[in-house]
């Protein structure tokens, strides 16, 4: 009887060592503090979900079995001062009751002054009326692929018009025939003068097909030709040739481009 | 014979005598002389090979003047090109001592192959014709022209010219290969070089050793190439297409940066030259679209985009030429 005394004493007394549940366990807010092989009964525990407003944080680190209980490493962390019972932030994994289990009391020791002010709680705000979070996502991800492509949509518009101002719109005849007209009416001033004659350069290239050489290539042949040297010498003559003794005949020099225009117009 | 046939006949006398020894270069000839003629500074761009340096003294020696010929490397200083100030022990005194640039003809070789900095020196010296070393100014002789060399190919360890650098230079040729009738002829000519010998020993002829040394024509004549060229008329109507031409090319959508008003300058420049060495007093398109690739193509920078789409910068000038006339 004595050794059975003996031996219940030993094991209260192992598991009162192993389990020093009354005993406060005091930490500072916000640090997180480590309880190992702590020895629950009945079945396995997990922790409750963490409220919004929770004064605790607890982990469950590791779990082993211990006969017919389970041994619990944990860890916590108080986030509000005061005194509270750690057994009740864990419940049981298989929905049971966990009343069962003993009190373990905490205390965190709070830095700041009691009495202290407490923010207003948040006001949960209202989401828009069409549609939600996710919707916000998609309409947020839609503006950021379409923006880039309207962006290059408008220089390209922009640049339009540039594109359109160096490029020739009308043909060579369309060109020289309000030039000529202005040169047989003695109204054309040097800027007509000097578009005329690139204008003419331009005839010719068109009409022996140089299209395919260098510009001053091109000029040198349509120098070879017969035709064409004569009538752009008299051109030289006119426009560039300082105290020309001949003066030009502007009818005999232009008259060819005249018959030109409008042969290519009868053709059209 | 009147001034204005002299002048013909000095040019043509140029040419003959660059003629002899250099085949098939003609434009770069002409190109040479609107330099000379103009003031301006000429650029060669061409492979290794083309002779480059034996065109540059050739006419050097044609027209009797000083020449000096610069090899452009990485470790030049620009007091080996314009010169610096020694100190004689026995006076105490400094003394200076020019350098090359002081001459009427300079051949800066490969000039991409030197640091910035002496870049910069001999671009100084070309734009403002002084140099100055210690206290003292010096001008540069007159005639002074500058014909520097590059090659388009190994490019590295070379520092590439800026474009606002590049703009020095009032023409830009390029250099290419001879056509098939030209280069037999060069290789017909090189047979017949022969050999020198001097003492007991004999060494094979080069071309530079059949230069002759005897001038076609002296400073005077220069002088009067370069006068006839102020004479030659350049038409309102001209002035026009000009300016037109370099607009353009500062409106271009494939074009970054156009030509500047110096570019317009350079083209009616060399147009007068060109016009003279044709036999004309008056410039006409011709002149404009023969040099207009040499004045501006070495003075644009093509976009981005343009060289994304693998345009080069005589596509663009080629167009925008095609569009004007």
């Amino acid at each position: 009887m004595k050794r059975l005394l003996f031996f219940s004493a030993a094991i209260v007394m192992a598991y009162a060592q192993e389990n020093p549940v009354n005993e406060t366990r005091e930490s500072p807010v916000g640090l997180y503090r480590e309880i190992r092989n702590f020895v629950l009964p009945g079945s396995i525990l997990e922790t409750k979900p963490i409220r919004q407003d929770t004064e605790i944080i607890v982990r469950i680190n590791a779990v082993r079995p211990h006969g017919s209980s389970f041994r619990y490493d944990l860890s916590y962390c108080g986030l509000e001062a005061g005194e509270f019972n750690l057994s009740r932030y864990l419940q049981r994994k298989d929905g049971t009751s966990a009343e069962d289990l003993p009190i373990l009391p905490v205390r965190f020791d709070g830095a700041l002054p009691a009495g202290r002010l407490q923010p207003n709680k948040p006001i949960p705000g209202n989401l828009p009326r069409i549609g939600g979070y996710r919707t916000l996502l998609i309409a947020a991800g839609v503006i950021w692929i379409l923006s880039p492509l309207v962006l290059l949509l408008l220089r390209s518009r922009k640049r339009q018009p540039e594109i359109s101002s160096l490029q020739e719109p009308e043909t060579i005849a369309d060109r020289m025939h309000p030039l000529l007209q202005a040169a047989r009416d003695g109204r054309l001033d040097t800027s007509g003068q000097a578009e005329l004659e690139r204008a003419l350069i331009g005839f010719w290239r068109e009409r022996l097909n140089l299209h395919g050489e260098s510009p001053a290539t091109a000029l040198a042949k349509i120098r070879e030709h017969k035709d064409a040297a004569i009538l752009l010498e008299q051109l030289e003559r006119w426009l560039h040739k300082p105290n020309s003794q001949s003066p030009v005949d502007l009818d005999s020099l232009l008259d060819p481009y005249r018959q030109a225009i409008a042969e290519t117009k009868e053709k059209d | 014979m009147d001034k204005e046939e002299n002048v013909t006949a000095f040019i043509e006398q140029i040419r003959n005598r660059v003629g002899t020894v250099v085949v098939g270069q003609d434009l770069v000839v002409e190109r040479l002389l609107i330099a000379l003629f103009t003031s301006g500074h000429i650029l060669l761009q061409g492979m290794p090979g083309l002779a480059k340096t034996l065109l540059v003294n050739a006419l050097g020696r044609a027209i009797h003047l000083e020449f000096s010929r610069i090899q452009f490397t990485v470790d030049l200083l620009p007091a080996d090109i314009l010169g610096s100030e020694i100190l004689d022990q026995s006076s105490a005194t400094f003394s200076t001592r020019k350098g090359p640039v002081f001459t009427n003809l300079l051949l800066a070789d490969e000039i991409n192959r030197a640091a910035p900095k002496v870049q910069g020196a001999l671009l100084e010296a070309m734009q403002e014709r002084r140099v100055t070393l210690g206290d003292e100014t010096y001008r540069l002789p007159v005639p002074f022209l500058v014909i520097a060399t590059q090659n388009p190919i190994e490019q590295s360890g070379t520092f590439e010219l800026p474009e606002a650098q590049l703009d020095r230079f009032m023409l830009c040729h390029r250099l290419h290969y001879p056509d098939v009738d030209e280069e037999e002829e060069i290789l017909r000519r090189n047979l017949n070089l022969g050999i020198q010998k001097e003492g007991r020993g004999a060494v094979a002829n080069t071309e530079f050793d059949i230069v002759s040394d005897e001038p076609v024509g002296g400073v005077e004549d220069l002088n009067s190439a370069i006068d006839a060229t102020h004479q030659v008329h350049v038409s309102e109507v001209f002035i026009k297409h000009v300016v037109e031409l370099v607009g353009r090319t500062r409106t271009h959508p494939n074009i970054e940066l156009g030509g500047s008003p110096r570019a317009g300058i350079a083209l009616i420049k060399g147009a007068r030259a060109r016009a003279l060495i044709h036999g004309r007093n008056y410039a006409i398109p011709d002149d404009l679209f023969s040099l207009a690739e040499d004045v501006l193509l070495h003075r644009i920078r093509l976009n981005y985009e343009a060289l994304a789409e693998g345009l080069t910068g005589a596509d663009v000038l080629n167009e925008i030429l095609r569009e004007m006339g």
